[in-house]
């Protein structure tokens, strides 16, 4: 998402983006993954009404199943998004993407860990309120960053 | 016996054609009679002429009845004068003509005789004593006379009456016996009838409305084959003839369009089977292909929400610049609350430069 930015954004690129910047995008991303659930849950039923119309009822989903469900689709999601672009739709609504302390691109096995543990320990992220180098858990464990960056590119290396 | 002079005027009214039908009533010639001589003289002339025409219809339909035609091939009829008579018509000619010199001289000798009878007769009846007996008879023809007179009106109606009857008749059987078709073409010459006539003044007098009212132009304009009518047309010629332009001039449209019932055109108009001719698949294609409808809402989206999407980063990054200078006041820390004071992850890029902005990290040199 290109957005061009005012005066007073276009100084702040490439600067560590605040808590409430990434809380933000993270709630984005968390109501993606709502969604989700919800569309595979509709999914599945859809497959069922067309496999089994006559004994067609919804599927009852427990708390757990579909928590489990959920918590995979944000890994995955994640993921995906920290691995490719660096950001994911949350983070790109509020301009922010994840990058590397060696390189701008995320590689994907510290893509997967670093949604595992934002995943576990979804509360990691508040520790970038106190940091003062607003880095969250995770990002002190993997050693990312999480930069205002309005770009649609990815910035090119130093 | 009265003379012409004295008789009594005829009774208008008995004569009356009302009264009378179609009968014409005897007309009573105001002249003096001719005199006797002439008149047995036309008699005989009308008898004999009769005669001779009698003879010679007989004469036709007798041949007539034998399958034979009275004339010769190319002969007129009436055209005896032509050529010399011979045999039964030369008799029959010649027994005519001493008939009619006989008459004539009858005539004469009669006229002769009855001048001398009036003579003789007015010697006779001079004396007194003749003329008394002749005034009384003369007294009693006179009231025989005038009983006729009286009756005569009942007796012309009787008469009327039954000619009234009787005319029909008498004319159907002769029509029956004629073909007036042929009559018409051979008596009448049409070409002078016509001429003769007054043709404005025939219109005039005719109701075209009852005419027309009583025609069937249904059945007509169904025998009528329009496709031929229109071939024929010269159409190409006679609109090259127009002039469009004064025509349209001339045309005043404002209130040919107050006349148009719209309602009821529209009203007439099948909607549903034209649009079910329209290929509207189609046309809706191509009408998204010419629009670019995509880029078209992507355009607008995208305006409406770079706008919104810039103020929420904006609004979060002051937020975050916030929250800064509340940690930096709280845990003592210097760099004035910014979190540019910390240290720059990257280097500013600019957003609208894509990868022309650079890129770093903490660890970067």
């Amino acid at each position: 998402m290109s957005v061009s930015a005012p005066p007073v954004a276009r100084v702040m690129q490439g600067q560590r983006a605040g808590v409430v910047s990434r809380f933000l995008a993270d709630a984005i991303d968390l109501l993606v993954i709502v969604a989700a659930v919800v569309g595979v849950y509709f999914a599945v039923s859809g497959a069922r009404f067309l496999l089994h119309p006559r004994q067609f009822s919804w599927p009852e989903a427990s708390a757990l199943y579909l928590s489990t469900l959920g918590w995979i689709l944000l890994i995955v999601y994640l993921t995906i998004g920290w691995a490719s672009t660096g950001r994911t739709w949350g983070k790109s609504v509020l301009g922010l993407r994840v990058v590397s302390s060696r390189d701008v691109g995320l590689p994907l096995w510290r893509a997967f860990v670093r949604a595992a543990l934002c995943a576990l320990f979804p509360i990691g992220l508040f520790w970038s309120a106190i940091s003062s180098r607003n880095g969250s858990v995770q990002d002190l464990l993997v050693r990312t960053t999480v930069v205002y960056d309005w770009g649609p590119k990815l910035p090119a290396l130093q | 016996m009265g003379t012409p002079n004295e008789r009594r005027p005829v009774d208008e009214s008995a004569a009356s054609p009302e009264r009378l039908g179609k009968v014409v009533p005897l007309r009573i010639a105001a002249q003096p009679p001719p005199p006797l001589e002439q008149l047995v003289e036309q008699t005989l002339r009308i008898a004999i002429g009769m005669t001779a025409l009698a003879s010679e219809v007989l004469a036709e339909a007798v041949a007539r009845t034998l399958g034979r035609e009275p004339f010769a091939e190319g002969e007129a009829p009436g055209d005896e004068t032509a050529r010399p008579a011979s045999g039964v018509p030369l008799v029959a000619g010649a027994a005519i003509g001493v008939a009619l010199e006989g008459a004539k001289w009858g005539a004469r000798a009669a006229t002769t005789m009855v001048r001398s009878a009036e003579l003789f007769l007015s010697l006779l009846t001079s004396p007194g004593f003749v003329q008394e007996p002749l005034r009384q008879a003369g007294d009693r023809l006179g009231g025989f006379d005038a009983r006729w007179r009286e009756q005569r009106p009942r007796d012309e109606e009787a008469a009327a009456a039954f000619l009234r009857l009787l005319v029909p008749q008498v004319v159907d059987a002769a029509l029956d016996q004629i073909d007036l078709n042929e009559l018409v073409a051979e008596r009448i010459e049409l070409d002078r009838v016509i001429d003769g006539l007054d043709l404005d003044r025939v219109i005039s007098r005719l109701d075209i409305d009852a005419i027309v009212g009583r025609i069937d132009l249904d059945r007509i304009v169904e025998h009528v084959d329009v496709a031929a009518i229109v071939e024929r047309v010269p159409v190409d010629e006679i609109v090259s003839r127009l002039d469009l332009d004064a025509i349209v001039a001339s045309v005043d449209l404002d209130q040919v369009v107050r006349r148009v019932d719209v309602q009821a055109v529209a009203d007439s108009i099948d909607l549903q089977a034209i649009i079910r001719r329209l290929d509207l698949t189609a046309i809706s294609r191509d009408i998204i292909e010419e629009l670019d409808l995509t880029q078209l809402i992507q355009d607008a989206m995208g305006s409406m929400t770079n706008e919104t999407v810039g103020g929420i980063r904006v609004q979060s990054m002051n937020a975050d610049r916030a929250i800064s200078r509340l940690r930096a006041r709280v845990l003592g820390r210097g760099g004035g609350g910014e979190p540019a004071a910390t240290t720059p992850a990257v280097e500013p890029v600019d957003p609208g430069a894509g990868d022309r902005g650079s890129a770093g990290s903490e660890d970067r040199p």
